[in-house]
């Protein structure tokens, strides 16, 4: 209980920062005025806090300072900026390429001096033929583009007398200056939207929500006040993903973070409509922590999932086979996390307490009915998948290594769902398995992006996502495998005795 | 019989037969993606998903299926869910067999303003064509190449004295001996080195065809591969520090004093001026052993050449006359020799070990095509090996092999397998838009002809529905003109009803035998 309260405390640190970043430049109007760049139009803020993420790597700067020193950059004194500002470089192959291979650490490398390796690393990208490093290079080339657009004031496009221009093109600094600072009250609902849900942080709003569903849940009070208060956290996370949808102009299902949205949203869901069937405290924690594990991931672990919205590539624009299939899906994902949470509980009960029959079979139901569902909106997904691909691609089924997964996903279950029919696998057996089935979950939906790294895909890459995931594989792992080995030897020893 | 079929459902519609060969199915699939982020999905398809064990892994997943049915028959309405399922997986997989085996999936490339009905898929074929001369060629046969991942050797002889050896399907290269040449009197060879803490190799060859020069460094020192005849022109005395080399009789001379001028330029350069019957030449033997004219452009193919001893008179110079290597020793102001053979030498000055690993006096050093595994998602390299006259050929996609027989031009060329559309199309128009102010693209389209004069517009999301075929915008190329050839992907897929069918039926299926259990 002390721990969920300091972290309420300090989760409700994260408020302020973004409000101070925007009295930087001047004027706190700024961040909301309306820009066109990178394919759409954006709040200053959203595409400052971008590009300096893109450029520098530095999360903390950019959290702190980075529309300020977006703005000095686009309008200020660039010359001390681009000396105060640092770029955060990572990659052991473009150390090695600085001269600066043995540091372990990463290096902040003021943005002047950045600049100055373009030729060095134009020269190598030309001569290597290690592709990586090619790729890494053109990343490092990119920034330094980015960087200079920037500079030249040609990295984004403001309103002026109904026309898109470059700030500069135009030179009435007036205009620029109202506009700007949005004293000609040119407001854009859309960039409106998009900057309040940006500043107000609603997944972390629900985060806070659950945290205190689930104390109200610890303090023996009744659970339909946790139901109420559970589905106002999803309530606003619907809002929030409605708004997403709205900027985007597109259903919001289609990269690795909105789907980790969608997913956490869908098993929280299924946690509340089993907990009517079942009337288990158990179904109920399971979804509120799902919805939270979920939703840390969406507000904290930026390295991993992209939070910023970007258009779509014109394979992926078509908003019913995009709907339909990453929905069945992700339905089908948060079921088998569902299945997941609970075999686990039923794991870690299993070595602390003896079982009994009762138990046994509520944990038994519960498994059995997350997996169906789970069984039929995956079959569900991969089959609309193989009619979109048929539809968008001309072939219905190609071995590209996520439907390789997910079809390894499915005949996973499948197995384990047959297995009951045999001697093989017993109900205790059938719940321990859920849980390190779920391994093959994770690997369809973020070991193929992240450790694969193949296939067509790859529209889903994000990078950070490796620590992540084998540390979940690998945890997962030790924990059945403990159990395993506990439970073949010690159980059967207390028996004997 | 009877009695045999009840065996039959007994031993293999047996639920943990079916589990074993699904377990098998996933460990095969686990590799094999994993695989794929090793190399890539051409290579992975070659190797797994085409090959007809895979496909047998399947229909026998399908057989146990089908024998799980079949011991269910005596229809009873609480099986019904259970008939729904397991029917219409096999209905899919029916439909995916007859799409592997009758469909046609591929790419149709549309340069602009040209009909094509031609549909290139992933597989290559090897296709001779004959005529009257190079502009005038017809197909006269072609070749199937086996759909392998790995080097295919065989010998088959597809036009008189030609001989197909080998193809790989996916190649690099690497350096090697090439063909003899008609000429000999050359030195070809690959060295290995070992200095105090450096291994390495080195590979010289002074064979006009060959792709490796005759000067290489190691470790710091320079290595110049020189002709055995020149050798005795640096160890006689003459007077001179420079000789003069006549390329074409391989002789080293030296004019009569009468017809040469030696002098030294403003910037302290030495140069030599040297009359030949009606040229005249200047060298700068410390620059360059040929002669130069005004600005320094070097005469590439003037037959007499000036080399300076002095320039090879230092500790990091190493001179091989063929297997004959000569180094210059400080101390005693003269050039050590040592005799180079497949055992290890030693030279002390320079604290190295050389030795010949392979030499030849009349192949030159080539780069050899070998047969390799792809890493990452590169085009394919396929590349044939086709031995004409007892000489070897290879051919490859861009680099057809062309040779003349009785009158005739025959070209030998590798070429990815074609499939024929009953139609003819061109493209009229192509047009990309990008999303404002990025460079991404936002939607890209043809305006397409069909021969019968219908005009169609192919793009993301609406592809061309037309006599069995299915075409689909999927992308596109700059053309050196700076007009667009759009890249269109075509499919006919005479397997497509089942699979929606069997899909339908096995979620009809699934979610009534859910239903149904609850309901129970």
């Amino acid at each position: 209980m002390k721990y969920f309260i300091i972290l309420v405390i300090a989760s409700l640190g994260w408020f302020p920062r973004l409000t101070y970043a925007l009295s930087i430049c001047d004027d706190d109007q700024i961040g909301k005025t309306a820009v066109l760049a990178n394919g759409r139009i954006k709040p200053f803020l959203v595409h400052a806090m971008d590009r300096m993420m893109f450029i520098t790597d530095d999360k903390k700067e950019v959290s702190k300072n980075g529309v300020g020193n977006y703005c000095e950059l686009s309008f200020g004194d660039k010359e001390r900026l681009i000396q105060k500002i640092k770029v955060k470089i990572n990659h052991i192959e473009i150390k090695k390429v600085l001269g600066l291979g043995q540091q372990r650490k990463n290096i902040y490398l003021p943005a002047y001096e950045f600049l100055s390796q373009r030729e060095a690393f134009i020269k190598l990208a030309r001569r290597t033929d290690d592709s990586r490093l090619t790729v890494t290079l053109n990343v490092y080339l990119e920034k330094m583009a980015t960087l200079e657009k920037v500079l030249n004031g040609q990295d984004f496009k403001i309103l002026i007398d109904h026309q898109w221009v470059y700030p500069f093109e135009n030179h009435n600094l007036d205009q620029i200056i109202n506009y700007l600072s949005l004293k000609n009250k040119n407001l854009n609902w859309k960039v409106m939207l998009e900057y309040y849900n940006l500043l107000y942080r609603p997944f972390l709003i629900s985060m806070i929500t659950l945290i205190i569903a689930m104390m109200v849940l610890g303090s023996k009070k009744s659970p339909k006040l946790v139901v109420l208060i559970s589905s106002i956290a999803l309530t606003i996370q619907l809002l929030s993903m409605i708004t997403r949808g709205l900027v985007a102009s597109r259903l919001p299902f289609s990269n690795m973070y909105e789907t980790v949205m969608l997913a956490g949203f869908a098993a929280h869901t299924i946690g509340i409509l089993f907990y009517y069937r079942w009337k288990e405290k158990i179904v109920l924690i399971a979804g509120i922590f799902l919805n939270i594990f979920t939703l840390f991931m969406l507000e904290f672990s930026t390295g991993m999932l992209d939070a910023s919205i970007h258009p779509l590539m014109p394979v992926l624009n078509n908003n019913f086979w995009l709907g339909i299939h990453v929905f069945t899906v992700m339905v089908a994902y948060a079921a088998f996390g569902f299945s997941w949470f609970i075999s686990n509980i039923f794991i870690c009960r299993d070595l602390f307490k003896a079982r009994n029959h009762h138990t046994t079979n509520k944990f038994l139901h519960i498994t059995s009915d997350a997996l169906s569902v789970g069984v039929v909106f995956l079959s569900a997904g991969i089959l609309t998948g193989g009619m979109w691909a048929d539809f968008a691609w001309g072939r219905f089924w190609g071995w590209d290594p996520k439907e390789v997964w997910s079809l390894i996903v499915l005949l996973v279950y499948m197995i384990i769902l047959h297995g009951r029919y045999t001697n093989w696998i017993n109900q205790t057996k059938f719940i321990f398995l859920a849980a390190p089935a779920f391994l093959t979950v994770m690997m369809a939906w973020f070991g193929v992006n992240y450790v694969l790294a193949t296939g067509l895909h790859s529209y889903g890459f994000s990078q950070g996502g490796t620590i992540f995931f084998i540390l979940f594989v690998s945890t997962q792992l030790m924990l059945s495998l403990f159990h395993l080995v506990k439970s073949k030897f010690w159980f059967s020893k207390s028996l004997h005795a | 019989m009877k009695c045999l079929l009840k065996e039959i459902e007994k031993k293999i519609g047996n639920m943990k037969v079916g589990l074993t060969l699904l377990g098998g199915g996933i460990l095969v699939l686990v590799v094999s993606s994993f695989l794929e982020g090793y190399t890539n999905a051409s290579f992975v398809d070659r190797l797994i998903y085409s090959t007809i064990w895979f496909k047998l892994l399947i229909g026998s997943i399908a057989f146990v299926i089908l024998v799980s049915l079949i011991s269910k028959i005596p229809f009873k309405k609480k099986y019904f869910g259970f008939y729904l399922i397991h029917s219409s997986l096999i209905i899919i997989l029916a439909g995916g067999l007859l799409t592997s085996y009758t469909g046609i999936n591929g790419e149709v490339v549309l340069y602009p303003q040209t009909f094509t009905n031609q549909i290139e898929s992933n597989n290559y074929e090897l296709v001779v064509l004959s005529g009257d001369d190079i502009y005038n060629l017809r197909p006269i046969k072609t070749i199937d190449l086996p759909y392998n991942a790995f080097a295919w050797y065989t010998s088959v002889e597809i036009f008189p004295n030609l001989f197909l050896k080998s193809y790989f399907p996916f190649s690099t290269t690497k350096l090697g001996f090439g063909n003899e040449g008609v000429e000999t009197g050359f030195f070809s060879a690959f060295f290995e080195l070992q200095g105090k803490d450096q291994f390495g190799d080195l590979i010289l060859s002074n064979h006009p065809k060959s792709q490796v020069s005759t000067r290489s460094v190691f470790a710091g020192i320079n290595f110049t591969l020189l002709p055995q005849m020149m050798l005795e022109c640096f160890v006689k005395n003459t007077g001179y520090d420079f000789f003069f080399w006549n390329r074409k009789e391989q002789k080293c001379f030296l004019p009569s004093a009468k017809k040469i001028k030696v002098g030294v330029s403003q910037l302290g350069n030495r140069f030599i001026e040297y009359r030949d019957q009606n040229r005249n030449f200047t060298f700068w033997p410390e620059m360059s052993p040929r002669p130069m004219k005004e600005h320094g452009q070097v005469i590439e193919d003037a037959e007499v050449m000036v080399i300076s001893k002095k320039v090879f008179e230092n500790s990091n110079d190493v001179l091989l006359f063929d297997d004959t290597l000569m180094v210059w020793s400080m101390g005693y102001g003269q050039y050590d020799r040592i005799e180079l053979s497949k055992k290890w030498s030693h030279i002390p000055q320079m604290e190295l070990k050389v030795r010949i690993k392979e030499q030849s006096d009349h192949k030159p050093i080539i780069n050899l095509p070998e047969t390799s595994i792809p890493r990452g998602a590169n085009p394919d390299q396929p590349i044939i090996l086709l031995q004409h006259k007892d000489l070897d050929n290879w051919v490859s996609m861009d680099q057809p092999y062309v040779f003349n027989h009785l009158n005739k031009t025959i070209k030998i060329s590798l070429e990815k397998t074609k499939a024929r559309m009953p139609f003819k199309i061109k493209l009229k128009k192509f047009e990309k838009k990008l999303y404002p102010e990025s460079q991404m693209p936002a939607t890209y389209q043809s305006f397409v002809e069909i021969d019968d004069g219908f005009l169609i517009d192919i793009n993301m999301n609406n592809p061309l529905n037309y006599k069995g075929f299915r075409l689909f915008q999927s992308s596109y190329f700059e053309l050196s003109n700076g007009e667009y050839a759009s890249v269109l992907t075509a499919s006919r897929d005479p397997g497509r009803l089942y699979k929606y069918l069997g899909s339908f039926l096995f979620l009809f299926g699934l979610v009534y035998f859910y239903y149904q259990k609850r309901v129970r």
